[in-house]
Formats: C-alpha cells, sequence, structure tokens
C-alpha cells in the first residue's frame, strides 16, 4: 500500500471534519428517530405500509434516510478535494 | 436417497469450499509477516470490508435470534435492524484518524492504540484480558447456535458435538493458516449463501402460511394486542430497555476489539466507503426477522424450548420434506456463524499477542510474533470449543460480564483520541470500575435498574471516574503529554 492513502493535506483534513461532524448529526438524529420519536409517532400497527405494519415501517424508511446522508457526507468530502 | 444424508452432503460441499477458499486466500502470501497476518498490510479492498464487516454482524445471533426475537417479542426485534444499521456510524468519524495513526505508528489492535496513546504497559494488558473472555463467550454462543442447527438438519446423524468441532475446527484451519485474508475470502461464499437463505425463507414462509405479508401482519395486531409496539400494554418490552438496548450497541459495537482493529486494514478512505454502504446489511436482515414473524400464531411458544430455536423448527416442520432445502439452510446458519467465528478468532489472537504476550517479551521478534499469532488462534479455538461443549456455571458467568463489558471502552477510546487530559490513571480507574458495575449488575445480580441496560449504568460510573481521575492525575511527564497530543492533532 502506498503512503499516499494516508497521507493528507491541510485542507484535506478540514473536509474530513466537516464530513465527521455532519455525520454526528446524522447518528444523533437516526437514534432519535429510532428511540424518543419513535414512540411518539410509530409506536403502533396501523397503518399499513407496503404491508409493514408502521412501526417496522418508520424503522426501515429511517435507515434508508440514514444511507442517503451518508452517501451525501461522503460525495460531500470527496467532491471537494 | 435419505433427506438426512442430502442435507449432510450439501452442508459438507459447503464446509469443504469454504475450507478451500479460506485456504487458498492465505497461499502464495508471507507467511512469517506480522502486517500481512494482522491487518493485510493495510491494503485491503473495499469490497472485502464491507463483507467482513457485514459478515460479522450477520452472526448466529442475527439468523437464529433476530427470528426468535420477532417470534418471541415482537416489535422490540426491530432493534437488531437498528443495530445493524447503525452500529457503524462512530467508526465515520473515529476510523479515519485510527487509520493514519496506526500507519504511522504500525498499529495492529486496540491494545497497541491504547499503549502508545495512554503510554501505559498495565492498561492493554487489561484490555487484552477482558477482550478474552469476552470474544471466547462470542466465539461459544456462534458454536453452539450452528451445532445445533447442524445435529437438527441431518435429522440427529451428526451428534452436536461432533457439528461444533466439524464446523470450528475449519474455522480454526483457514484462520491460523491465511490470517484475516482468509477470513475475509471466505466470508464473500458466507454472506452469499446467508443472504440466499435469509430472503428465501422470510419471503417464503409468510406466503406460504399467511397468503402474504400483509395478512400475517394484520393477523398478528388483531390477535395479539400490543404485540408490535414497544412499552405499552401487551408489549414484551419497556421503552427504557429498547432504548437503552439501542444505545449501548451503536456505542459499542465498534469497541469490539476485532471490528475496531478493522481501522488498520485499509486506507480512511476506504473505511468511509464501508461505513456507507453498510445500512444495506440492515436492510438486508429485514426478511430474516419476518420468519420469525410468520411463526406467531402457527408455532405454540411451548413446542420449543427456547425462542432461538424457531428458525431450524420451521424449517423442519414447513419445509421438511426437501433434503435440499434442509441442506440449504443449514449451509446458511453453518455460514452466518463462521463468518462471525473466523474473525473473532482472528481478532482474539492478534489483541491477546499484542496486548498481552508481547507485553511480558518486548523483545520478541517478527517470526515468533507471527507464529505466536497463529498458534493463538488454535488454543483460542480450542478454548472457546471447550466452554461451548463443556463449559461450567462459574466459568460462563465470568465469560458473560466481559461480553457485557465490551461497551466500557468507549471512554478510554474517545477521551484517549479527542481529550488531552485524558490519561492512563484515569482509563485504568474508569475502565475496572465500568466493567466490575456492569458484570456485578448483569452478573451477579441480575437485574437492569429502572429497565436501563446495565451497560449504560457501567459507562455512567466509568465515565465519571475516568473525568475525575483524569483530572486529578493529568499527563505529567514529557512521554505521556507527547502521545496524548500526537494522537489527538492525527
Amino acid at each position: 500500500m502506498s503512503e499516499q492513502a494516508f497521507f493528507v493535506e491541510k485542507e484535506d483534513l478540514e473536509y474530513e471534519r466537516k464530513g465527521s461532524r455532519f455525520v454526528l448529526i446524522l447518528t444523533v438524529i437516526v437514534l432519535l428517530m429510532n428511540t424518543v420519536l419513535f414512540y411518539l409517532f410509530a409506536n403502533r400497527a396501523e397503518p399499513f405500509v407496503m404491508g409493514l405494519p408502521f412501526c417496522i415501517f418508520w424503522t426501515v424508511l429511517w435507515i434508508c434516510i440514514e444511507f442517503v446522508g451518508l452517501v451525501v457526507a461522503y460525495e460531500l468530502e470527496f467532491k471537494r478535494r | 436417497m435419505e433427506n438426512w444424508l442430502i442435507a449432510l452432503i450439501i452442508i459438507g460441499l459447503y464446509l469443504v469450499a469454504a475450507l478451500v477458499i479460506g485456504v487458498l486466500a492465505g497461499r502464495k502470501r508471507e507467511f512469517l509477516s506480522v502486517e500481512e497476518f494482522a491487518v493485510t498490510h493495510r491494503s485491503m479492498s473495499s469490497f472485502l470490508m464491507w463483507v467482513i464487516m457485514g459478515g460479522a454482524v450477520f452472526s448466529a445471533f442475527a439468523f437464529l435470534g433476530g427470528p426468535g426475537w420477532a417470534f418471541s417479542k415482537g416489535a422490540p426485534a426491530l432493534y437488531i435492524l437498528v443495530y445493524c444499521a447503525m452500529g457503524l456510524m462512530p467508526w465515520y468519524i473515529i476510523g479515519p484518524k485510527l487509520a493514519r495513526l496506526g500507519a504511522k505508528k504500525q498499529w495492529l489492535c486496540m491494545g497497541d492504540f491504547a499503549r502508545s496513546r495512554y503510554n501505559s504497559r498495565a492498561l492493554p494488558v487489561i484490555l487484552g484480558i477482558v477482550a478474552l473472555f469476552a470474544f471466547i463467550q462470542y466465539l461459544a454462543l456462534q458454536i453452539k447456535g450452528s451445532a445445533y442447527i447442524f445435529n437438527i438438519m441431518t435429522d440427529g446423524h451428526i451428534s452436536y458435538n461432533l457439528a461444533a468441532i466439524l464446523m470450528y475446527g475449519i474455522v480454526i484451519i483457514y484462520v491460523a493458516t491465511g490470517g484475516l485474508r482468509a477470513a475475509a475470502w471466505s466470508d464473500v461464499l458466507q454472506s452469499g449463501l446467508m443472504i440466499v437463505v435469509g430472503w428465501g425463507l422470510g419471503l417464503y414462509l409468510p406466503l406460504k402460511l399467511w397468503g402474504g405479508i400483509r395478512p400475517m401482519f394484520q393477523n398478528i395486531a388483531a390477535a395479539k394486542p400490543g404485540f408490535l409496539q414497544i412499552g405499552v400494554a401487551g408489549a414484551q418490552m419497556s421503552k427504557n430497555a429498547y432504548s437503552t438496548a439501542i444505545l449501548v450497541s451503536v456505542l459499542g459495537f465498534i469497541m469490539w476489539p476485532h471490528l475496531f482493529s478493522k481501522s488498520f486494514v485499509t486506507t480512511p478512505k476506504k473505511i468511509r466507503q464501508t461505513v456507507v454502504v453498510y445500512p444495506l446489511f440492515a436492510i438486508i436482515m429485514l426478511p430474516v426477522l419476518l420468519i420469525g414473524f410468520a411463526a406467531v400464531g402457527k408455532v405454540d411458544p411451548t413446542a420449543i424450548t427456547s425462542a432461538d430455536q424457531i428458525l431450524p423448527y420451521m424449517v423442519t416442520h414447513v419445509l421438511g420434506a426437501s433434503g435440499f432445502l434442509l441442506g440449504l439452510v443449514g449451509a446458511g446458519a453453518l455460514a452466518a456463524s463462521m463468518s462471525s467465528a473466523d474473525a473473532i478468532t482472528h481478532g482474539a489472537s492478534v489483541e491477546f499477542i499484542q496486548d498481552v504476550y508481547r507485553t511480558f517479551r518486548p523483545k520478541a521478534s517478527e517470526k515468533e510474533t507471527v507464529i505466536a499469532m497463529r498458534l493463538g488462534i488454535v488454543i483460542i479455538g480450542l478454548l472457546a470449543l471447550y466452554v461451548a461443549l463443556i463449559g461450567s456455571a462459574g466459568l460462563v458467568a465470568l465469560l458473560l460480564g466481559a461480553y457485557g463489558s465490551i461497551v466500557q471502552f468507549v471512554p478510554l477510546v474517545y477521551g484517549g483520541l479527542y481529550w488531552k487530559k485524558a490519561s492512563k490513571q484515569g482509563a485504568i480507574a474508569g475502565l475496572v470500575a465500568g466493567v466490575f458495575v456492569n458484570t456485578y449488575l448483569q452478573v451477579i445480580l441480575n437485574i437492569n435498574p429502572l429497565d436501563i441496560n446495565a451497560g449504560i449504568w457501567g459507562l455512567l460510573v466509568n465515565l465519571v471516574i475516568f473525568i475525575v481521575v483524569s483530572m486529578i492525575f493529568k499527563p505529567s511527564n514529557k512521554a505521556d503529554v507527547e502521545a496524548a497530543e500526537e494522537t489527538i492533532t492525527a
């Protein structure tokens, strides 16, 4: 493995930190959506969405949003570099 | 041909394939290089990273426990999806930094980080011992789960003990010979098989038993009010228990030393790629939970001795006629266990040799170290087999305590990476207190006060002691201060 892949410029480090901050916020949001806000909005079987009870749909939905959020964080960081 | 024989042949074919792939992956690599054996020269591809991290979470717990939770607990089984999806998120933040430091300072494992950051010889030894106990417990769970399935799918013709020795013996052989590379390549086969079996069963069983997923859930909702909810009348888990179980998992997942040390097997960019695609593994898990939901109302809970047996029960009672399917499901379940067991056995040996053996033999040559790691695989493997097949109550309690204590590494890791004043005294005192509180609550009293996970109670005590002791005993001598600064600014 070339040393290059581990070596970073100061500027890159700044983008990396911004990416980390973005993901930290995303983590907190998804965590809240699956705990406190889950009980508030999604703690029920009805209505059914795509054949799934609402609680399962909600959980899967936030996993998908988390995935999209991570893709965005990654793209933002490495496009700038 | 009899069903059990067909099943045995299919499982046998899978085992041979796993062995061949694993052993071939390690061929023609430097046999005596620690960097190759432990961290594949820090050059692992994103695809293999994803597979090995995925294989690690998609374990016997997910494959047997997932349907078991869905069957016995209902909505709380969603915990497994959330933990799968979110477990790696903290790694996006700390992984790149660790990878850079690791490449610079040649770290191989978590203990190397602790030794280097805290300039301490005692800390990695404590960490290595807690990790070893936790790993053996984890391995014993994998062995028990898969041996049970192997035994059932071959209709008892392969005994439980023989099944455990066969399945885990193969893991020991390919990991001891091929190191991490072997574990990763065999995980490719294993992940593929798990996905096929998980989705096949998860989509077929609701259709066959209920006529579809929607009617299945409608029936459950009508028949068991509260079962598809958390913390209400009729629900099987309280809100506090559910939330804190998720919190412990999200904080603790990357604290497992075999996962933490994957920070040192590739580049910062590939670590981020791995985390980005990881939530897809949780989506892959969803049909596995449906297997358990399909059994609700169709299987009398008293027909099985523990909820974990619901998947094999469904397979033998609903699909029972086909030896081919029995074999495929057996192979899939074995794959789930083995893809976790290989990475854990590898991680356990690297961690123990680096943290404990090398602390007492600091002058060990590279050759000696790599041979010790390969032998360590065999010895740890035999210990895990002993615990799984024979065990003893006292030993099991000790291991359980360690298993629950992994999350106690959180303060020393994050403190070490981001807080200058974090000191070795603080890290050691916090860790010991956290492990003690967690083990006392979980194993000795067997309670979760206020329904809050014992790990969180341990973590609170740990964090307070870590901070207070670090404030009193700051890193004072020059070496300690430099070690701290170098880590934080990287």
